[in-house]
């Protein structure tokens, strides 16, 4: 058996030239080192738009209690406190989102409301991967609550961050809001 | 003059002529995976040979796949020609041999029309749902590959051979959905920008 194999190698040995197996070599360290890479589905595969707030003097959270409603669509968000960014769905029907922003602090409530003009385009990432609906940001419009109210905050204008919505859980939407005492409040639109 | 005399040993080399000879081939690999595959091709290429070191090739062919996938039962559709031109280069010492193994480069173009389609999206917000379809989508890649291959004699005109490609994309223009899930002649197409691939072929060298 032994021999038999011997005989095997001289002969494989024989008909593979020394500049062949060279070249044989070169390919396999090639495939090796080059290698293909699959996509998988995302580990996050959860479309959502990202909302932040920035205080316009410092960059404390949101000092008081949000809730967020979407017409026609319940409650979206709730009773986040001390928040800096919001992650919320968006309708995949609509190409305009009305989000009602809905601030308390003790007893008082205040209704903001945000308008959010959007695309809705069919996304494909894998056969294997379910499919998604990913969206444009067009416009955003922000509807502040009246000014007469003794309510710590005032939320004064919106500004699109990144117009994509996809997968990537990064700020898409920054809201700028200040307290009564900073200076009087505006509103403003953002394109 | 008596003895032994030597013989001057002379070898004369035939000089290769510059047209050494042509040929057709046919990817039998492709058209297996197109019968019981997700995707594959019908490909026919034809080369000239150049002093049997250069071989300039073309490589025509129709990339087709028909595939739902169980899971999550979306549906691709594509049946579009691509063509791949370029050189192969013979790496034989003995350029007389019928058999060779050589290395290649191609450029590759392919401008294909296709469906996607897959379950409704339901929103589980607000009362709508997403028709996930689209069809008659437009996508055109080039791209690039670097091949290794054998090829050798089967019998008098007959030879076969296979390739092994590293593939490399070098522009692709996307439909709305994003890539497309099969590239007609590049394979199975991803967000990473190369791949591998490979043929099996029946050639007819003249």
């Amino acid at each position: 058996m032994h021999l038999f194999l011997c005989k095997m190698h001289s002969l494989s040995c024989h008909i593979m030239s020394k500049k062949l197996k060279k070249h044989l070599t070169i390919l396999f360290a090639f495939c090796t080192i080059v290698s293909c890479t699959s996509i998988d589905c995302p580990l996050d595969s959860v479309v959502v738009m990202t909302l932040t707030f920035h205080d316009t003097e410092t960059e404390a959270a949101l000092p008081c209690t949000l809730n967020v409603e979407g017409a026609g669509a319940g409650v979206l968000y709730n009773e986040g406190k001390d928040l800096k960014s919001v992650p919320l769905p968006m309708s995949i029907g609509a190409l305009t989102d009305t989000l009602y922003l809905m601030l308390s602090d003790n007893n008082l409530n205040v209704v903001d409301t945000l308008y959010v003009n959007h695309t809705n385009e069919m996304h494909f990432e894998a056969m294997d991967c379910p499919g998604a609906v990913f969206h444009h940001i067009t416009e955003v419009r922000l509807h502040p609550h009246a000014l007469d109210t003794n309510f710590p905050v005032i939320l004064d204008s919106v500004s699109i961050i990144r117009p994509l919505v996809d997968y990537n859980d990064v700020e898409n939407i920054r809201i700028y809001y200040h307290l009564p005492a900073d200076n009087s409040a505006t509103s403003s639109v953002r394109r | 003059m008596q003895g032994v005399q030597f013989s001057q040993k002379v070898t004369e080399r035939k000089p290769v002529p510059l047209f050494s000879g042509y040929g057709v081939s046919a990817d039998l690999a492709g058209i297996g995976m197109a019968t019981v595959g997700k995707w594959g091709q019908y490909e026919v290429s034809a080369h000239l040979g150049l002093r049997r070191r250069f071989f300039p090739v073309v490589e025509l062919g129709i990339g087709t796949s028909n595939y739902t996938d169980d899971r999550s039962r979306l549906h691709y559709k594509v049946h579009s020609p691509y063509f791949r031109i370029g050189m192969d280069y013979s790496l034989n010492k003995n350029r007389a041999s019928r058999n060779r193994y050589f290395v290649g480069l191609r450029y590759g173009f392919s401008s294909f029309n296709y469906d996607l389609d897959g379950p409704t999206i339901k929103d589980p917000y607000w009362s709508y749902d997403f028709d996930y379809y689209l069809h008659g989508i437009d996508g055109k890649m080039h791209w690039g590959e670097l091949l290794f291959g054998i090829q050798t004699q089967l019998w008098k005109f007959i030879h076969c051979g296979w390739t092994v490609r590293y593939k490399c994309r070098i522009h692709e223009s996307q439909g709305e959905p994003g890539h497309a899930y099969y590239v007609p002649g590049y394979g199975k197409n991803s967000s990473s920008s190369k791949c591998f691939g490979g043929t099996f072929v029946i050639v007819f060298e003249l």
